[in-house]
């Protein structure tokens, strides 16, 4: 949902997943850059739509992904007919968190490889709060996050090396009992700051009322007001 | 806490800039081969680009600051608003309704780390003027009835941010009771800013910005000590965003630049632009 009092269009989150090959991405925008939504959904489709596996290189796919995504991005934005505040400032790049999560059924669980850049976050949940990754510290949310740049625009050519951002990689095993959410900052902080009142419950409650119940934790200055992106992974015996 | 308030389209903020365009602004202000007219001019043009840059976001220009101009001197004792027929106007209006545009370079370091120069479409707003005498009472009572207005409407608001760029002493009476209504005034989140920037032809003299002591302003300059009681306190915020400059402060620093160069004429205006921006949502 987007943050309280904006238009549904100036959401700036972008989640894309493939149930087929358990794979799940989730990405926050910049506000602060100009197509911060295109280079969230180019990074988030990009991976799902590649043949790359985080069990393979969960680092490397970060850096392939953005490669694919600046064409994305590029190729998304008609340069030639931005007004000039746009192409001024769209021109300097757009940036993103990034999560990336990969499942694979073994013979007793199921294994996970996650990758992240910046401070959208993985929780897995048993009876208590068992993974928070890549932060575990609701102190350690800060107005500057770790970030994937899209790189300039025009007039800077679309083929350039890009730099390589800095890539946390958590590995491990889930269970057909535990849920699993991943989300963007706001959410992620709160869920940190309330961890011992066991706060996922209400993302689990009522899918239905879920936007409701975050805009009443918004209006009580519980949780930030922000684009909020939260999913909720649970397993069924099928 | 003070000067906290969210600025949104909702709940914007307001700049104000007042440019004394009188005569004496055609001499060449100190270090610069340029006037202080058309210094000062360039200054403001790229203060507007640069909160219009803060405010661009896809979807175009969004509204988080009102933004008006008001020229003094261009004609004996007159003071007005240099934004075409209208006072104070939304942000994304600017975008709309530049005089010109010019191809600008600056330079870049691409993904590669290569450094090159790229051109860009710099807006201009105003052209400079160094014409008549200096009302600055008329500037600044302008001014007030101006954010008399938009307090009524914004009662909640970042309070408004006044920045006063001159090179004179008022030649239409004493401009400190006015200034001193005006930093009275404020909004729920705090007292109006008052800044002032007074611009020297010499760059020998001494330089102050942000002083917190009339002592260290010269005794022979009554106008000198004139612009600093008619400048706002910084509040923290402010203070911080100096500090994290290295610039020397306290937290009796007045929002005063005396003898400014260009170099502290863009410190002021940066300064006193960007610490309300950080309250952007």
């Amino acid at each position: 949902m987007c943050k309280l009092g904006n238009k549904e269009n100036e959401y700036e989150d972008s989640i894309s997943y493939d149930m087929d090959t358990l794979r799940f991405a989730i990405a926050d925008g910049a506000s602060g850059s100009a197509f911060a939504e295109l280079w969230a959904s180019s990074l988030t489709k990009s991976y799902i739509e590649s043949d790359l596996s985080l069990f393979d290189d969960p680092v490397g796919v970060v850096s392939a992904i953005q490669k694919e995504a600046r064409n994305r991005w590029y190729n998304g934005i008609a340069w030639n007919k931005l007004p000039w505040f746009l192409k001024n400032k769209a021109t300097m790049g757009s940036y993103s968190t990034l999560l990336l999560m990969e499942m694979r059924n073994t013979d007793d669980s199921i294994e996970f490889v996650a990758s992240a850049v910046g401070d959208s976050c993985l929780f897995v949940i048993d009876q208590r709060l068992r993974v928070s990754f890549p932060i575990s510290d609701h102190r350690e949310f800060g107005v500057s996050p770790k970030l994937v740049w899209s790189g300039q625009g025009q007039p800077v050519k679309l083929d350039v090396k890009l730099s390589i951002p800095s890539v946390h990689t958590v590995r491990g095993s889930v269970y057909k009992e535990d849920r699993i959410i991943l989300a963007t900052d706001s959410v992620s902080k709160w869920l940190l700051e309330n961890e011992s009142d066991d706060p996922w419950e209400i993302l689990l409650e009522n899918p239905q009322e879920l936007k409701k119940a975050i805009a009443d934790l918004i209006n009580k200055k519980v949780m930030r007001n922000d684009d909020i992106t939260a999913a909720v992974i649970t397993f069924t015996d099928n | 806490m003070t000067y906290s308030s969210e600025i949104s389209r909702r709940s914007p903020g307001l700049f104000i800039f007042l440019l004394d365009q009188s005569r004496s602004m055609s001499h060449k202000l100190g270090g610069s081969d340029r006037s202080k007219a058309l210094e000062a001019c360039d200054a403001v043009n790229r203060q507007i680009y640069e909160l219009i840059y803060r405010c661009t976001k896809t979807d175009g220009v969004r509204d988080y600051f009102d933004i008006g101009i008001i020229g003094y001197g261009f004609q004996a004792e007159t003071a007005d608003s240099l934004i075409k027929d209208s006072t104070m106007v939304p942000i994304s209006r600017l975008s709309e309704t530049p005089l010109r545009m010019e191809r600008r370079t600056k330079k870049m370091t691409d993904p590669d780390g290569n450094e090159i120069e790229t051109e860009f479409e710099f807006p201009i707003w105003f052209e400079p003027i160094a014409n008549s005498n200096t009302p600055m009472v008329r500037a600044l009572k302008l001014a007030k009835q101006w954010v008399d207005d938009w307090i009524a409407e914004h009662p909640d608001s970042f309070p408004p941010v006044l920045i006063n760029i001159t090179d004179g002493a008022a030649t239409d009476g004493d401009p400190l009771d006015v200034a001193r209504e005006l930093i009275e005034m404020g909004t729920n989140d705090g007292k109006l800013l008052l800044w002032n920037c007074h611009l020297s032809e010499s760059k020998d003299q001494k330089t102050l910005i942000f002083p917190d002591s009339e002592g260290d302003l010269p005794t022979t300059d009554k106008f000198a000590k004139q612009l600093f009681e008619m400048s706002s306190v910084l509040p923290e915020p402010f203070v911080k965003s100096a500090e994290e400059r290295s610039l020397a402060v306290s937290e009796n620093s007045r929002g005063y630049a005396y003898n400014a160069g260009l170099d502290e004429l863009i410190e002021l205006l940066d300064i006193g632009t960007r610490t309300p921006s950080s309250n952007l949502q």
